[in-house]
Formats: C-alpha cells, structure tokens, sequence
C-alpha cells in the first residue's frame, strides 16, 4: 500500500471510529432527551409513524428525505389530518437540522472531501432516527408480539 | 525492546486489558446466572439473536437499540424483567471501561478508542455468559427446542 493511500486509510478508520463516539454519546443523549419531551405523544400508531421516518431516513441518499418526510408531516398535521402530532413532527424536523448541524460542526466538514460532507450528516440523521425508535418502543406498552 | 512492529510498551498494555477484561468476565457470572433465570421464558432464537447482534454491533448503541426495541415489543422480554435488568447491568460498562483504560494510563485518542472497543468486549462477554447459563438451564437449546 502505498503512503497516500495508508494516509486514507488511517483518516478513514479515525473518522469512522469519532462518528462511533458520536453516536453513542450526543445522538443517543439528543433521542433521549427528545423522546422524553414528547413522551405524552406516545401511541402504538405513532410508533407506527416513526417506522415511516426511519424508512424515509435509510430509502434515501442524502439527509433531506428525512428532513422533508418531518415536514411533510407537519404540514399534513396543521391540515387538521393529525393535529395532536404537529408538535411532534415540526419538533422533529428541527431536531433533524440541529443533528444535520452538529454533525457539520463536530467534523468541521467545511474542510473535508465533498463526499464525506453528505455521508456524515446522514449517517447522523439514520443513527438518531434508530435510537429514538428504540427510545419510544422501550417506553411504548409492551406486548405487540410474542 | 520490539517484537516486529510491536513495541514492548505496546505489549504491555495490551496484556494488562487482557487480563482486565477477563477478571471482568469471570466477576460477571453471579449476575448472568440471575439474569439467565429471568430469560427462562424467552425463545432460544431471541438468545440467539442478542448473541448474534452482540457479536456484530459495532457502536454500544447498536446493542442498546436492539434491546430496547426487543423489550418494547416483546412482552416475554418485559414480563420477567429480563430486558429492563439486561440495560441496567449494561448501562454500567461505559464506566467500567473508563476504569480499565485508565488504569492503563492510555490517554488522548487511543484511550477514547479502546474505552469504546473494552464496553462491547465487555457486552460480548456478559450476553455470552448469559446465553451459558440459559443454554445449561435449558436443555435441547442447540436442536431448537427446550425439552
């Protein structure tokens, strides 16, 4: 292997094993905190609902699906369609750009190649959208399956 | 003093976690028999999986997540308090492992690093001993059946 290219790597295994510690700490303390927030929104359907997010989330190839499928939501919600969820969505979807922001701040991905400025941000979005699913069905009434 | 690209130092410390983790593992046997006892109702392939998922998880959220969705939605995870008292006993490794790499003396990058390799070394070991001692208390385990 080359030196350029055990310089790649290298920065590669750091970069991926800094977005571990990231994962573990600040998104899995954010889902946290989020779903303790809105934990009086905490219905079977809406479980249901966050499955939608976490399909929109891992279906795209950047993190504005997941953005936009909150928004959408949000919208659908002030339509009257779902209004007790307008809280949750228009807070999720802030949710999702302040992730998206930290991510870029975190990793100073002003700095990096382009490629890694869309992957990190949604790789975030994919592992905060997985820990509050899990956060919500830990806390959700038990018993759906065996 | 180098053996190849190994240096002496490098050797040592690595031989010390070594020894850490397996006083830990060993220290984890009371408590994985009791939590062993809870999962008496659980299906063989939910120990399964949780051994196959500890084993593959590459962050410790990866574990968490699966247990937490696995007790939210399975009431035999929830019943005997096996999924509520599977994450107490977890949540306590980030600490542990802070403990071990300190007493180490690694510092800076390398400690983060390690600290995060020891908790999931130390979550693969208490779900193993876990999967042990169900798998003792419930025969047939391997055929798919408890008999």
């Amino acid at each position: 292997m080359s030196q350029t290219s055990q310089e790649f790597a290298s920065a590669v295994a750091q970069l991926q094993w800094r977005f571990v510690r990231f994962s573990d700490s600040v998104l899995v303390t954010r889902a946290g905190e989020f779903c303790r927030k809105h934990l009086f929104n905490l219905r079977g359907s809406q479980l249901a609902q966050l499955s939608g997010l976490a399909n929109a989330a891992w279906a795209s190839t950047n993190q504005f699906a997941a953005i936009k499928y909150c928004a959408h939501q949000a919208e659908k919600a002030s339509r009257g369609e779902r209004a007790e969820m307008y809280a949750l969505w228009s807070d999720l979807e802030r949710e999702l750009k302040a992730v998206t922001a930290e991510t870029r701040k975190t990793f100073d991905l002003e700095r990096v190649d382009p490629a890694i400025v869309e992957q990190l941000p949604l790789a975030a979005v994919r592992d905060f959208v997985r820990h509050l699913t899990a956060e919500y069905t830990f806390r959700s009434t038990n018993g759906q399956k065996g | 003093m180098t053996l190849g690209n190994v240096s002496a130092e490098d050797l040592s410390w690595k031989w010390k976690l070594r020894n850490q983790l397996s006083r830990y593992s060993d220290g984890f046997f009371p408590a994985a028999e009791q939590l062993a006892r809870k999962a008496a109702d659980l299906d063989t392939s939910q120990i399964r999986k949780l051994q196959a998922v500890a084993y593959c998880a590459v962050k410790f959220s990866d574990l968490i997540d699966y247990i937490k969705i696995q007790t939210g939605r399975r009431p035999k995870w929830s019943a005997s308090g096996f999924g509520a008292n599977l994450l107490e006993v977890l949540a306590g490794f980030p600490q542990k492992a802070q403990g071990i790499v300190d007493q180490l003396g690694l510092e800076g990058d390398l400690a983060d690093e390690i600290k995060m390799q020891v908790q999931l070394t130390l979550c693969r070991e208490f779900v193993k001993h876990v999967a042990a001692h169900y798998q003792y208390s419930n025969p047939g385990w391997d055929r798919g059946s408890r008999q």
